[in-house]
């Protein structure tokens, strides 16, 4: 019975290192090819786009993301061809809520607190922002050079 | 060298896909330095730097702009920062932004369109130690010759072009001069030079009469097809 429960002890184990660090295995692998993907495509000439969609729960965590864009297609009235790495950031942030938050909800279904005005918006979990950003400067079409002030974020962290 | 000739077989691949009458070879060289992130976030901060306008003044604060100039051209490697400032061009819209790259109405050209003498130029550069090796540099691995067929005394394998592009944000920074050609020249004149005319004159013409240079800047952008045995020759 002693060897019977340091085997069950053993399987134990084995499915906590299956369903935990086989979490843990995926998430370095998954870093390394973005971080190798990021290497590749910066010294490549060929990639349009280096959005990442997410694949799975581990990619939409809240992260710093690129894209390539052209200037014109920012939509803020600029006439320029040239290309800019816009760097945003975007996913899920754990939802721990506190106190306030659960408070806040209650009070709320129940009335006491008024339901948001449109436009307004509750946000009862923590949310993917910019921590700072980044400025940009380009040449137009009729040669002029502009710069963006604060276009691109250069960090992200789960606000709130 | 193996960098170089990866550079050139880079540009020549380039050129040939590309249809030269539609692409404009400059833009591209931007677009490719906007790929490549360390490139296109030195180039915003040059451009910051140099069309700032320094606090109290209507003027750029021009050695903020030489530093932030300097930085892009030491950090960004050569396939990207020599791309964007000797891109090729064929007509003048591709001419007007190569000339426009270093923003030249902070780092070359004075508000008021004064330029000081060539020899005092070069003086004040003589006695800045970083200028002074830039200097030396342009003068020692761009020096023309009749006897060679690339032109130049070295056959200095791309360093003429390096030591050009390291005066780039020194107190003797060269550019374009037109939309319409790829002349160069120092930002300098040489009136009230009283006896040393010639060695101004000298001095002036290692940029705007300089085979050796100039050979450097079209066979780096591939232009100078009919004379390609001498760009062999030179470098890559």
């Amino acid at each position: 019975s002693a060897a019977m429960r340091s085997l069950l002890k053993l399987l134990l184990i084995l499915s906590c290192i299956y369903t935990g660090d086989g979490h843990w295995l995926r998430l370095l692998t998954g870093r390394q090819t973005e971080d190798g993907q990021r290497e590749a495509s910066g010294k490549q000439r060929e990639i349009p786009v280096r959005a990442r969609l997410p694949r799975s729960t581990l990619d939409s965590q809240c992260e710093l993301r690129s894209i390539l864009l052209k200037v014109r297609d920012l939509e803020l009235g600029y006439d320029s061809d040239e290309t800019v790495l816009f760097k945003y950031c975007s996913g899920t942030c754990p939802h721990v809520r506190s106190n306030h938050d659960l408070s806040l909800n209650n009070l709320l279904l129940s009335g006491v607190i008024p339901q948001p005005v449109p436009g307004g918006q509750w946000h009862s979990s923590p949310c993917c922002r910019p921590t700072h950003h980044e400025d940009m400067a380009f040449l137009d079409n009729s040669h002029c050079w502009h710069k963006v002030e604060k276009l691109s974020a250069a960090g992200c962290t789960c606000m709130g | 060298f193996l960098v170089h000739s990866s550079v050139y077989k880079l540009l020549s691949a380039s050129l040939t896909t590309a249809s030269f009458s539609l692409l404009n070879q400059c833009l591209k060289a931007a677009q490719d330095c906007g790929l490549y992130e360390k490139c296109g976030s030195l180039r915003s901060e040059y451009v910051l730097a140099c069309t700032k306008r320094a606090p109290g003044s209507h003027r750029c604060n021009q050695h903020k702009c030489y530093r932030a100039l300097r930085r892009f051209l030491e950090r960004v490697p050569e396939e990207y920062s020599l791309g964007v400032l000797f891109c090729p061009c064929t007509n003048t819209l591709c001419g007007e932004r190569r000339r426009k790259t270093i923003v030249p109405s902070c780092s070359y050209q004075d508000m008021e369109g004064l330029q000081p003498n060539c020899l005092h130029q070069q003086s004040f550069c003589r006695r800045d130690d970083l200028c002074r090796s830039r200097l030396a540099d342009f003068l020692n691995n761009c020096q023309p010759s009749h006897l060679t067929a690339s032109g130049c005394l070295k056959d200095s394998a791309g360093l003429c072009l390096r030591a050009y592009a390291g005066l780039i944000g020194t107190i003797m920074t060269p550019n374009y001069i037109s939309n319409s050609s790829a002349d160069v020249s120092l930002w300098c004149t040489c009136e009230g030079s009283g006896n040393q005319w010639q060695e101004c004159q000298r001095l002036q013409r290692l940029f705007t009469h300089n085979a050796c240079l100039q050979t450097h800047i079209l066979c780096f952008s591939g232009m100078q097809m009919q004379i390609s045995n001498r760009c062999q020759k030179c470098c890559y």
